[in-house]
């Protein structure tokens, strides 16, 4: 019987960073404190292990867009140049036309600051945006498949949670989910 | 009259008796009242009678697990803060805990410490829908 590959999967929250300096670590901070120790803890072998990552982008400039997004407090993405420090490689993830439609949805979303305003288009965004994420989870699944499955490589997918991807992945890889805790209450709202 | 104050009241929902006797003793010195439910069933039962201000859920239990456990209860109790504790996290049950309002899914094993720490975070928040 064949034997499938190993993939770990990352299910993550998105969530603003704050750009106040905070007195004690948030819900966020110890989610991505418990995480890297996890990963850390896993002993990857990383000269064969490529991140992909939830919003990056196919691009040629995978590892800027991802330093840019850690100076700028991205805890997720600090953790991904820890990673690369340690010889893992940084893949661009998705495709970029469909980010941008995604990009322009949430747009709309946050343009509207009155509470009634913003629920009715807080359902709007979720509808459109549902068949949106179908598409980029497809894209992604043969991004990762074309890339690993003919190579001894190790794929580490971080990934926000209501993507579905890892439902596409797991005929061909054997799934190893990351989890510490996801700390719901301390979002505001859940994006795609 | 009496001026104690009220005690928030936890309620734990897990088929391993041991976790449950860990909960009352882990939380009732930190001031909670401790409700133990061996069961799905029983679970939805005590949440009805009880109306605690939290529960505690285990996702993997036989006869009726977490998630059904949490559909029931959400079906006349909207409000009610929910902390899963699973040893056996997947993206499926991240995703329905999500939609079943959820205030925090934590993963096995925990330190004890840790635990606490979360339902006082949970307690912080006000109650409500995370997604508008």
């Amino acid at each position: 019987m064949l034997e499938l590959k190993k993939l770990v999967y990352v299910p993550i929250l998105h969530a603003r960073e704050g750009a106040a300096p905070k007195k004690e670590p948030s819900a966020i901070d110890e989610m991505w404190d418990g995480i890297a120790a996890k990963i850390m803890g896993l002993a990857l072998p990383w000269d064969k292990t490529r991140i992909y990552q939830d919003g990056l982008p196919v691009c040629g400039e995978e590892l800027k867009v991802a330093e840019r997004l850690a100076e700028s407090g991205s805890r997720n993405h600090q953790l991904i140049l820890k990673l690369v420090a340690q010889g893992a490689q940084l893949e661009g993830t998705e495709s970029m036309e469909l980010l941008l439609r995604e990009h322009d949805l949430l747009n709309v979303l946050l343009m509207k600051h009155s509470g009634a305003e913003r629920a009715a288009a807080m359902a709007q965004y979720q509808a459109k945006s549902r068949d949106l994420l179908k598409m980029r989870d497809g894209f992604i699944f043969h991004r990762i498949k074309s890339a690993i499955l003919q190579q001894d490589l190790v794929p580490l997918v971080f990934m926000g949670v209501m993507h579905r991807v890892d439902k596409l992945l797991e005929k061909d890889f054997l799934i190893s989910h990351v989890i510490y805790r996801l700390p719901f209450s301390s979002v505001e709202a859940i994006y795609n | 009259m009496n001026d104690q104050p009220l005690l928030r009241k936890i309620l734990a929902i897990d088929d391993e008796p041991g976790i449950l006797e860990l909960m009352k003793n882990l939380l009732g010195p930190e001031s909670y009242t401790v409700l133990c439910a061996t069961g799905g069933a029983e679970g939805v039962r005590l949440n009805t009678l009880e109306n605690p201000d939290l529960i505690i859920l285990d996702l993997r239990m036989p006869v009726m697990g977490g998630i059904e456990t949490l559909r029931r209860i959400r079906k006349t109790d909207r409000d009610v803060r929910v902390v899963i504790l699973t040893g056996y996290g997947d993206s499926d049950s991240i995703r329905d805990a999500a939609d079943l309002n959820v205030s925090e899914y934590l993963s096995k094993p925990f330190e004890n410490s840790q635990l606490i720490h979360v339902i006082s975070n949970v307690f912080e928040n006000p109650i409500g829908e995370i997604k508008c």
